[in-house]
This record gives structure tokens, sequence and C-alpha cells, in this order.
């Protein structure tokens, strides 16, 4: 018998019984449909995670200050220790042939006006190569050039959401604004950057809020008032490194915590973050995730084959005349096996088809409601429907060989 | 055309072993119509399940249209009940979930024919049994002798060599007994050759041959000289003769 005509009688079979069959298929829905969903959310994070990656370059280091304050600030003090200078950025660039940039960033919450207005922004100094090391880019305008940095000038790059919120439609670049009692002018504004999701551990603040400054100006030009030491300790927040390709990210990493802390006198006053390793250590979490998963998953396949194996053992026993009189008309044994593995495999790709459209419903829904990046990768829908059809040839070969093996005979004159 | 030699089907169960059949050796001929009788247990299905390729024996040769039955593996016995054998059973054994059209078509699944042809001669032999109204009906819809002749229709549908039929009208009241005899008479006078386990003595007589069985053994081999002749609604007659014909 033709599998085309198998599977048309199966259908028919199956539909004779609809309730029932829903319900066998039940285990396998279940099954299906949670792992599509929890992998649509895994396969999310992890596709956050890689942009977050393309974001931060995998060939950087940030190093940034830790504020010390109090007893441990007098006895760094003590020590001779100063923080986080300019000295260390150019200390790292020459002591380090592995490092190809590191440029200084100073952060602060500077007085910001434009026309009678005072957005909150962060005025941020960067040193040369900034956008090499950050990967920004610049939307209009341009950049400061290595100049004006040189000479401290009078120049600033503007978040996105700093430009528009302060100048809407007007044109920004070419236009004045005030940081304290200075003047500067607009010669640039950045692409949007997007917040970080936050999901990740790797800490970012939101760049479309920053105003760039030369690090020169900032530290010649604007005067901090200083409240405490505490402020006057770092001279600036942190340090972008770029890692010459070729060099292992991890040893460079070790090697500029060495040198920095002898430098520091031993002072735990500053940290050093390697994008790459955070992702990884994110995706090793995930990875246990997935394996857990996998877990559930087979677990509720199984129990969904078993309820397929256990109808079908009950669809063996109501049926054995229909197997004798099917013999008797010429089916053989394997016309039988592929009759009752039909039926199992219908069962178990019909229930994880619907699995599939209920995981992708759930992970929509997830997506709508919590505001979560969802992916549905087509290898989870594919590996979904080839176990799927494994479930129901697996668990439906022992009935469907228990079929195939009656006498017909005795079959033929079961009640 | 039915040869067996030394023919046993023993049964074995611990330490008894029911000789159901027993060195039968037996001889029909193409066209013949034999009936099978004797008392209940003396063998007659057992022996009918062997000659069908269904049930092997557990020694001696039958061999049918020059086929040795006894060498034949699960296939070739599978294949061999599609094409040159039809069965009818005294309770039909039609399967209650089809309608009778797709009852008929089951013989056909089974030997690759194509759809269309199927249904186009499913429905023939239907035509042909006197079920030309009933195609869609389901076996719980219809009478006891409605439901024989499609089982027989179902039998005829692959054109076999010989039909083969457990007690056909055990289940039946005699009159539509009778007509169901009737279609086996006119079926056999188109050449079909028929062997017919029976209870009853009346039906056993419009037979050409009477194989009395006791105790897995042949009894008495008698040919009936004069058989009783069992009439037939005449556009049934006709129908049977134009399917034989066109299947030639
Ligand atoms: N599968 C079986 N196992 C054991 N004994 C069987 C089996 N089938 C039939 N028999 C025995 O074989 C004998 C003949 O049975 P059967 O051919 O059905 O007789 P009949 O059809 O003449 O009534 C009986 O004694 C029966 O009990
Ligand atoms: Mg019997």
């Amino acid at each position: 018998m033709r599998l085309v005509e198998q599977v048309q009688t199966g259908l028919t079979g199956l539909l004779d019984h609809p309730f029932r069959t829903f319900l066998t298929m039940l285990g396998i829905i279940f099954g299906v449909g949670a792992v599509i969903a929890m992998v649509s959310i895994g396969a999310g994070a992890e596709r956050e995670a890689l942009e977050e990656l393309k974001k931060f370059g995998d060939s950087s280091i940030r190093i940034s200050s830790i504020e010390i304050q109090g007893e441990r600030l007098a006895e760094a003090l003590k020590k001779q220790a100063r923080g986080l200078r300019m000295t260390d950025v150019a200390f790292l660039a020459s002591a380090c042939p592995f490092i190809e940039l590191a440029v200084p960033e100073k952060i602060d919450e500077y007085g910001f006006y434009v026309a009678n207005t005072k957005p909150l922004v962060k005025i941020v100094g960067v040193g040369d190569g900034f956008l090499a090391a950050s990967r920004f880019e610049v939307e209009r305008g341009r950049f400061f050039t290595d100049e004006e940095q040189a000479n401290a000038a009078m120049v600033a790059v503007l978040g996105a959401g700093v430009a528009s919120e302060v100048f809407g439609l007007v044109e920004p670049v070419g236009q004045v604004v005030q940081i304290e009692r200075v003047r500067f002018k607009v010669v640039g504004v950045m692409k949007p950057q997007g917040a970080g999701s936050g999901k990740l551990a790797i800490k970012r603040r939101d760049h479309d809020r920053d105003v760039y400054i030369p690090v020169k100006s900032s530290l010649q030009r604007l005067e901090r008032w200083p409240v405490e030491d505490k402020d006057l300790y770092h001279e600036i927040n942190s340090i972008w490194v770029e890692v010459r390709p070729g060099y292992d990210l991890l040893a460079a990493r070790d090697r500029i915590a060495v040198m920095l802390k002898r430098r520091h006198s031993e002072v735990d006053d500053f940290e050093i973050q390697v994008p790459l390793e955070i992702l990884q250590q994110s995706q090793k979490t995930q990875n246990l995730f997935n394996l857990v998963m996998a877990l559930i998953a087979g677990i509720s396949l199984l129990v969904g084959g078993i309820g397929i194996m256990n109808i079908m053992l009950a669809s063996v026993n109501e049926r054995t005349r229909e197997i004798g009189v099917r013999r008797a008309l010429g089916a053989s044994k394997r016309d039988i096996v592929v009759q009752f593995l039909v039926e199992a495999t219908l069962i178990s790709v019909l229930g994880g088809l619907i699995g599939i459209f209920a995981g992708v419903a759930i992970s929509w829904l997830i997506a709508l409601y919590t505001g979560w990046t969802t992916a549905i990768p087509l290898s989870s829908v594919l590996i979904a429907f080839f176990v799927s059809i494994s479930v129901g040839i697996i668990f439906g070969s022992f009935p469907a060989a228990k079929a195939s093996t009656l006498d017909p005979v005795k079959a033929l004159r079961y009640e | 055309m039915i040869k067996t030699e030394q023919l046993q089907r023993h049964f074995k169960a611990g330490d008894v072993c029911v000789k159901a059949v027993d060195s039968l050796d037996i001889n029909i001929g193409k066209g013949e119509f034999v009936a099978v009788m004797g008392p209940s247990g003396s063998g007659k299905s057992t022996l009918l399940y062997v000659l069908g390729a269904m049930d092997r024996p557990t020694g001696g040769q039958i061999s049918i249209n020059g086929r040795r039955l006894d060498q034949m593996d699960d296939q070739q016995c599978s294949d061999f009940r599609n094409r040159e054998l039809g069965f009818v059973f005294q309770s039909f054994h039609l399967l209650p979930r089809m309608n009778l059209v797709r009852n008929v078509e089951l013989p056909m699944l089974y030997a690759q024919i194509p759809a269309e042809r199927r249904r186009a001669r499913a429905e023939m032999m239907l035509r042909a049994v006197g079920l030309g109204e009933r195609f869609v009906h389901f076996p719980a819809e219809l009478s006891g002798g409605q439901c024989q002749r499609a089982a027989i229709a179902r039998a005829l549908v692959n054109s076999p060599a010989l039909l083969l039929a457990d007690e056909p009208t055990g289940n039946l009241d005699s009159r539509t007994g009778l007509e169901i005899i009737g279609i086996f008479q006119a079926l056999n006078r188109q050449g079909m050759t028929i062997i017919m386990v029976t209870h009853d003595e009346n039906m056993a007589r419009h037979a050409g041959r009477i194989i009395r069985m006791r105790d897995g053994q042949i009894e008495k081999n008698e040919t009936v000289s004069r058989p009783l002749m069992s009439a037939l609604p005449e556009e049934i007659e006709k129908s049977l003769q134009e399917v034989f014909h066109a299947a030639g």
C-alpha cells in the first residue's frame, strides 16, 4: 500500500476519534510549545548580546575608576595614590605594545545651558581616538580634530537625544551652547545609540544624552567646585582601551591590571571589564538555560510519546479484528507496521505543528507584554518538527510491531 | 489446481497436541465448487485458513496453481491472498467505520491500484451483487444478506482464482443464505473455483462435491450427482456475467 494512501487512511482513522486524538496530542503540543517559547526567549537574549558585542567590539577593554572615600581615601592619599589620571593613559599607551588605543573619558554633570533651558546631560570629555574606540558614529557635522583636542578648543558634539531635545528641527551644527560659564560651538551630532537593554551585565549609560568635548577642554577650561577630597581623587572616570589584533584579550587585561595597580600604589581604585568575556559568561548562562530547556523538552516529549504509545496499544487491541481482516485481504506485516507507525507519527507531527504554532504565539505574547526581545530560530522549528516525527516513530514502533506480529487467524477470530 | 500432500496443522499447547488438520491429501480441480462439512471442531476452518495462506501448515505440502504455499514468506503469502484469493466469512468482517465502497476498495489498496480505478471497480462490483444503491452506506446500516453480498464483492474485486468461504450462510436466515449460495453458483458457472465450509447439509448440496471431515481427517469425499440449484434474480446473474467478461 502506498504511503500517501496510508496517510489518508491514518488521517481518517484519527478523525474518527477527534477528541481522543487531540488528548493524545496534548503532551506533544505542550512539550513543543513550551520549548519553542522558551527557546525564543533565549534566542532573543542571545541576539541582543551579539548586538551589544557589536557595539562594544571584541577587542575592547574598559578601565573604570572606583570611587573611594573616608578612611580608605585617607589611606590611599597617604600612599601617594592619585586615582585614575591622564598620565595613566599616556603610560599605558607607551608601556604596552599590545595597546592600539587608550582613550580617556571624563564624565561630569556640569550645568548645560541652551537658550533659556538647562537640560540634564553628561558632559563627557574624551581623548583622541574616541570614535574608533567607542565605535560610535557621527551623524551630522563632524567630531573634533586632534588639533582642537591639543588646543583645548571650545567645541562640542551632541548626543542624538540631546540634539533633538534641545534643537528639535533646528540644525544644531553651528549653534552655541554654554557649559557652566564657557561657550562651546556645536560641530557635530552623534548617531543615536539607544539605551542598553540592561539585561546584560555590562554597564552602559544612555550615550544619547552625552555632550562630548575634548578632554583637555574639560580639564583646563571647566572648573569643578570640589566639595570633598574624593571628587579630586580621580582625574578621569575611565579609559577605553583597544587591543591590537592578534593579542589575547584576557592576557592584556591581566597585564594592564598589574601595571596600573603598581602605579596606583596597590590601591583598589579601578576595575577592568572585558565586554567579550562578560558576553561569553552570559553565553555560558544561556547554554545552561538551553540545557535545562532541552531536559524539560525531553521529559515532556517522553511523556507525550508514552501517551501516544499507550493510545496506540489500546488501538491495536481495539482493532485486532480489523488487523485480521486487512491481513486476509492482502496486507503484509509491513503494511500493518506502516499503518500503525503512520498513525502514531501523524499524531505526534500534528501535535508538534500545533505546538510550534502555540509556541510562536506564546513567544509573541511574551514579547508583547514584557518587552523582551524574542526570536524564533528556524533551527528550533525544524528540530521541533523532526523530533516530533521521531517521537511518533519511536513510540509507535512497539505498538506497530505488536500489531504486525498478531497471528492473522487469531486476530480474525478475536471477539 | 489445489493439491495437498500429507498436509497437517497441529496446535501444540504444553503437552497437548491438537491435530486440527492431520495428513490430508486433497485434490481440487479448477472450476470446482466444493463444500467442506463436519462437526464443530473437526478442522474445517483450520483447513480453509491453511489453504488460504493465512495459516502455515506444520507439515506436508500445498500447492495452488502451481505455487507452493508452504514455501512462501509473509510478503509472498500476503500478495498471494491479495491477488489469487477471495475470503468470505461467517460474520462478514466488513470494517465498520468505512462505507461499502471503501470496504470493497481495500484489497485494491494493497494491490497498488490507483484511486480512480479503485473507486470505479468497487462500484462496479457492488452493482454486480445488487448493491448499486448502497455505495456510501455503512455496514451497520445494512441487513446481513446485504453485508455478505458486499463482502463477496470485496472478495472478488481483485479477480481471484479461488474463493474461500467459512460458513458464509451461518449468520443468515435460510432464504438469504440461499441467495448467497445462488451467487456462488453463478460465480462457479463463470469458472470460479470455490471452497465453502458449511454446517448446513442443504447448503452443501448446492456444491458439486462434499468433503466430510472428522478430527482433522477426511471421513468421506463424495460427489454430488445432481447439485441443488438456487435461483438468482436475473439482473444479478447478468451483471455478474458482465463483470467476468470485463475482467477477461
Ligand atoms: N490457535 C489454536 N490453538 C489451539 N487449538 C486450536 C487453534 N485453532 C483451532 N484449534 C483447535 O483445532 C481444532 C479445529 O478447529 P477449527 O478448525 O476451528 O474447527 P471447525 O472450523 O471445524 O469448527 C479445534 O479442536 C480447535 O480447538
Ligand atoms: Mg469453523
